[in-house]
């Protein structure tokens, strides 16, 4: 018998004196990452060497000369307040282990190779890499959804980004911009656009935007192109606005999106529709991601619109780990430690201190479709 | 048709490396287990029925303060059949006559709660003494991470 049909042939379960053929092939099914905001967002990196950072902050007022008689020298100009935030990095880990016993006797997928070592590690390494780029998706999706940082349990320090660093709550930030205006934001500070009666969506949109270059000029934020990560129903009805039906005149837009497919883009090997607005050249992505069971990353009725490409306007904050080797030296991105016993067998610890900041709230503008 | 029966790694996380060299006997031992299951021989856990002398599949007993290990461990979790710590080749019938199953039954060790077969009649609060007499033998168990489950659309 050759080495050949050996390993091509197994005793079938059902009878030990039987034989089947195994297949090579593996039915093996990964988990689709949806990495889209990691993507776009290309955030500036700190490496501490502490476990919290500080900055001071400086908000330049103006004030408006006064008329007056020429014998008097106007009135005086205040100084500008000098002010400071911190913020603590949490720390975060994950782990992976097997023993001698979990190779013993065991063969690998589609082969009569024995599990190894290599079998596990790379079963585990896969695993806990995976975990770790989903964790910064979710970061990032967690500090636009509700501008806090992404904590799992009650340990690490929870910040709401917008009321820490611009002082007040995203509704009355935005409400006081447009005081005057027919906009409003709901309790939530989201502009809430109703497309159904919205006699003109894309007037709505270029406002949304001059808002946005407002805060991106006060912030310092430049460059860039303005985006608009729409959770699943606000890209929707967003695009029947951009589809212009019923419209009775040539289409003038370079693209027709009643009879022509909508555009994708790829990310990370995934595919998502995309276009940009004929007449507020705003790139619209379609999100509709979870990462966890039941949870879009955007919700299906927001949308977010910021500028990406530019100056970041995120952050990731990394701390050292607390060992021996490594506490008070300049933090590392990844930790990762082995340990292997001839006994115990192998385990594998990873952990990432990072605190992914949106250093400039206000320029993230959150937009909703309520009806 | 068959997924492949549950190795050892995936109900322990971690057992202490100071102790390694002495795994197998200073963590686990043989211990005699009674019953009127069929079990795969990994994760079951067992509390001590001092009436029959055995180990026997936890449900809702009361957990005693004896048992029948060296130090007297009124709980344990199955981790390997007779042959060897760790060792799940085929599920094991048990009778009321005592059978020897490998338990591993004080620390130091971390167990996964997601290797834990439980009896689908206990209720969390009787998971939950169990888990206190686990405590506090040593034994701490690691609630699962959050599973991942993406999606497109």
């Amino acid at each position: 018998m050759s080495e050949v049909i050996i390993k091509a042939l197994v005793p079938t379960s059902a009878d030990y004196h039987q034989l089947e053929t195994l297949h090579t092939e593996v039915d093996f099914r990964t988990t689709v990452k949806p990495l889209l905001l990691s993507a776009l967002f290309n955030p500036k990196t700190n490496y501490e060497l502490t476990n919290s950072f500080t900055y001071d902050t400086m908000a330049r007022t103006y004030q408006l000369p006064e008329t007056k008689q020429y014998t008097e020298t106007g009135p005086a100009v205040n100084f500008d307040v000098q002010n400071q935030k911190s913020f603590i990095i949490s720390s975060a880990g994950l782990q992976g282990s097997f023993t001698p016993q979990d190779m013993a006797n065991q063969r690998q997928a589609g082969t009569l190779t024995f599990k190894d070592q290599v079998y596990y590690q790379s079963m585990i390494a896969d695993k806990l890499d995976s975990a770790w780029d989903l964790d910064l998706e979710l970061s990032f999706a967690k500090i636009l959804s509700d501008d806090t940082n992404r904590l799992t349990n009650t340990k690490g320090t929870s910040y709401n980004y917008f009321t820490t660093i611009e002082g007040v709550t995203r509704k009355a930030y935005f409400d006081a911009i447009t005081t005057g205006t027919s906009y409003s934001t709901n309790a939530s500070g989201k502009f809430d656009i109703v497309f159904a009666t919205q006699a003109d969506v894309v007037a709505y949109m270029n406002d949304m935007k001059d808002i946005l270059y407002a805060e991106a000029a006060k912030a310092g934020i430049s460059g860039g192109m303005v985006v608009a990560i729409c959770g699943t129903n606000w890209f929707n009805k967003r695009l029947k606005a951009e589809k212009q039906e019923g419209l009775a005149r040539s289409l003038r837009g370079a693209k027709d999106f009643v009879s022509e497919v909508v555009p994708q883009v790829n990310y990370g090997g995934i595919n998502y529709n995309t276009f940009t607005g004929a007449a507020d050249d705003i790139t619209y992505i379609k999100y509709g991601a979870g990462i966890i069971s039941a949870t879009d990353l955007i919700a299906a009725d927001d949308c977010k619109l910021t500028l990406v490409g530019g100056t970041s306007n995120f952050s990731v904050n990394y701390a050292p780990a607390m060992r021996m080797s490594t506490v008070n030296q300049r933090a590392l991105p990844m930790y990762r430690w082995g340990t292997m016993d001839e006994v115990a067998g192998f385990r594998q610890l990873t952990e990432s201190n990072r605190l992914v900041l949106l250093e400039k709230p206000s320029t993230v503008i959150h937009l909703t479709s309520s009806t | 048709m068959a997924a492949n029966r549950k190795t050892m790694g995936e109900l322990v996380a971690r057992i202490g490396t100071k102790d390694a060299s002495d795994f197998g006997t200073v963590n686990c031992i043989l211990a005699d287990v009674k019953g009127s299951t069929t079990i795969a021989p990994m994760g079951v856990p067992l509390v001590w029925v001092s009436a029959n002398s055995a180990y026997e599949p936890y449900i809702a007993q009361a957990i005693p303060t004896t048992g029948g290990v060296p130090d007297q461990s009124p709980v344990c979790v199955v981790i390997g059949d007779s042959a060897y710590v760790g060792s799940n080749k085929a599920d094991v019938t048990l009778t009321s006559t005592a059978q020897k199953l490998s338990v591993l039954y004080r620390g130091d060790a971390s167990i996964k709660e997601s290797g834990i077969v439980w009896s689908g009649s206990s209720s969390a609060p009787n998971k939950a003494a169990f888990r206190v007499a686990l405590e506090k033998q040593g034994i701490s168990i690691q609630d699962s991470a959050t599973s991942a489950a993406t999606s497109i659309i």
